[in-house]
């Protein structure tokens, strides 16, 4: 079914310090507007869809949620610490 | 593709991986669009040459791809989330 492949969907090269970008971030990752929750729905969605492409369709999408979901899990360590290294100069 | 350092090479990877996401979207309402097919054909083959290079030079990105030897290197390998920029 799901698979993990060892990169990064979208490479992470931080060059300007933003603490402001990595909440903004943070903020918007989970609860129901998040992407985790929308792709739990397309999941869930498709088991209504009469079109078999469109269930298709749900189901690619879902995957592709859940892979930004974990993508932007990964990454935000990345941003905070790459943030925080630079603002407090260790 | 011969002699890229690993960035470059992880992101042929990477760009060859969202085109083959991306225009699968598409192709699951349009199962007949040839010019999709097409796009996504030459997406795969760049992706299938890129990652068979990277897998040579640098590592499994796939536990399938751990060669068998008599060392796990799968875990041991950096990691993308340490900063590896993997």
């Amino acid at each position: 079914m799901y698979s993990y492949d060892r990169f990064l969907q979208y490479p992470v090269n931080i060059k300007t310090r933003n603490p402001m970008m990595a909440q903004v971030i943070i903020s918007q990752y989970g609860g129901a507007d998040g992407e985790i929750g929308a792709s739990l729905r397309y999941m869930s969605q498709k088991y209504a869809m009469k079109n078999k492409k469109v269930a298709g369709l749900l189901n690619d999408i879902a995957t592709e949620e859940v892979a930004i979901a974990l993508y932007h899990l990964h990454a935000i360590p990345l941003f905070i610490g790459d943030c925080v290294y630079k603002v407090f100069n260790f | 593709m011969d002699n890229m350092s690993r960035e470059k090479l992880l992101l042929v990877i990477q760009k060859a991986n969202f085109a083959m996401y991306d225009v699968k979207l598409y192709l699951d309402t349009h199962p007949n669009c040839q010019e999709a097919l097409d796009y996504y054909r030459n997406a795969k083959k760049i992706k299938k040459k890129a990652w068979k290079e990277y897998t040579e030079t640098f590592g499994p990105l796939s536990a399938e791809d751990v060669v068998d030897q008599d060392y796990w290197n799968w875990a041991s390998n950096p990691w993308p989330w340490e900063g590896g920029k993997c």
